[in-house]
């Protein structure tokens, strides 16, 4: 038998005992805003818009649809949570064999691609989506049928008035108006708050802006000839440089939902 | 200029549909596929194809048809949007349909009637409520034939 014989003690109840806190979850951080954000599980594709065509369906119903044109796209890096905080891939489009300086040059010859016009970088949600580097993408990548996003800069427009850039209605074409007819009207109350509250719309730059039209159906895709035809308009002018994404609306997951099954 | 270690340039792709012109090529692909024989083209063709004035029937895939006099035709080169106006009048109204050439709708476009002397311009959308305007075509064509 071993005998011990230690003092007697009582805890006192205002003592604290050390404790081992969990880190704090810090919502705006890069992890989290990694598994919050809705991606699609590939990159898009880099194209031109060529201009616009009509478009017979089988059935024989006519419609408006925009010629894309996709040349030489290959991919250029790709970009990981390890080395950038994130998945994504970086395109290039059309190559481009004059006016490279070398350090554009060494990018490309890191890729073993020849040097490309455009570049255009899509996030994709987890590794699964990386795309070896080199290789070539093509028009096909996208099936016939299916929804996809098309991202581009709009026409600019200049200084445009609210009619032309808000769609007011302007003022009276009579009734005693003069001079103001395409004006703007009220801008908002007098002595209170004596000030026109922040967001008013107004005249002033319209277009030249990043625009994305969602949910367009593709209807033709040649991967021999480089050529994607989408229904309806697009924004931009011929000869734009776009990005097209599968539907975002539809097919645009966060690690989050998939986890939560949603 | 480069320093010591210049930065290998790779080759460029080989050029997509040899060079040519998106546009163009997709336009040609298409004709070719709705007009296999070259027959719709030749109808529009700019110097022995249909003019304004000419009287033609077109027949759909539903078997009905429309008669009415060319007003003009919107052509381009190779284009698949290319299309016909014509009128007629129905019941003393104007009508006027346009035509897609190239649409899988149609059967067929016939020539009832050329005209010996023509109206000026290509477009003739001047002769609407005029006293140039087309009357009702089909009689108009059955009167001429009995001449």
């Amino acid at each position: 038998m071993v005998f011990s014989r230690g003092a007697a003690q009582i805890t006192s109840i205002h003592a604290v005992p050390s404790m081992r806190t969990e880190v704090p979850v810090i919502n705006h951080s890069l992890e989290l805003s990694n598994l919050r954000k809705s991606l699609l599980n590939r990159p898009g594709l880099l194209g031109i818009k060529r201009g616009m065509i009509s478009w017979f369906t089988e059935a024989g119903e006519q419609f408006a649809a925009t010629v894309i044109e996709i040349d030489s796209c290959e991919v250029i890096k790709q970009k990981t949570v390890e080395s950038d905080g994130y998945w994504s891939v970086l395109l290039g489009q059309i190559d481009k064999l004059k006016n490279v300086n070398e350090k554009e040059l060494v990018k490309f010859e890191a890729a073993g691609v020849s040097p490309k016009q455009n570049i255009g970088e899509f996030r994709v949600r987890d590794k699964s989506g990386l795309i070896p580097v080199g290789t070539e993408l093509k028009a096909d990548y996208f099936s016939v049928g299916q929804l996809v996003d098309i991202k581009a800069v709009s026409k600019g427009k200049g200084f445009a008035g609210v009619m032309k850039r808000h769609g007011f209605k302007g003022l009276n074409a009579s009734h005693g108006v003069s001079l103001s007819h395409r004006s703007a009207g009220g801008m908002g109350g007098n002595q209170d708050p004596g000030r026109v509250l922040p967001g008013k719309k107004m005249a002033g730059r319209m277009g030249g802006r990043n625009c994305t039209v969602f949910n367009n159906e593709v209807l033709h895709a040649d991967g021999e000839a480089g050529i994607l035809v989408v229904k309806g308009q697009i924004p931009g002018p011929a000869r734009g440089f776009v990005k097209i994404l599968d539907a975002t609306k539809l097919y645009g997951k966060s690690l989050n939902d998939i986890k939560n099954n949603l | 200029m480069f320093g010591l270690n210049v930065p290998t340039v790779y080759e460029p792709l080989p050029k997509k549909r040899g060079g040519e012109n998106a546009i163009s090529y997709l336009h040609k692909q298409l004709v070719q596929k709705y007009d296999p024989t070259g027959k719709r083209r030749a109808l529009v063709d700019s110097k022995t194809g249909l003019r304004a004035g000419d009287v033609i029937k077109v027949t759909y895939m539903d078997r009905t048809d429309v008669v009415g006099r060319v007003l003009g035709i919107k052509r381009g080169q190779n284009n698949v949007g290319t299309n016909i106006l014509i009128r007629n009048k129905i019941n003393r109204v104007g009508c006027e349909v346009r035509i897609p050439l190239f649409s899988p709708k149609l059967r067929n476009i016939e020539v009832l009637y050329k005209p010996k002397k023509y109206l000026s311009r290509a477009k003739q959308y001047y002769i609407r409520n005029t006293k140039l305007d087309v009357d009702d075509v089909e009689a108009y064509v059955k009167r001429q034939q009995h001449k």
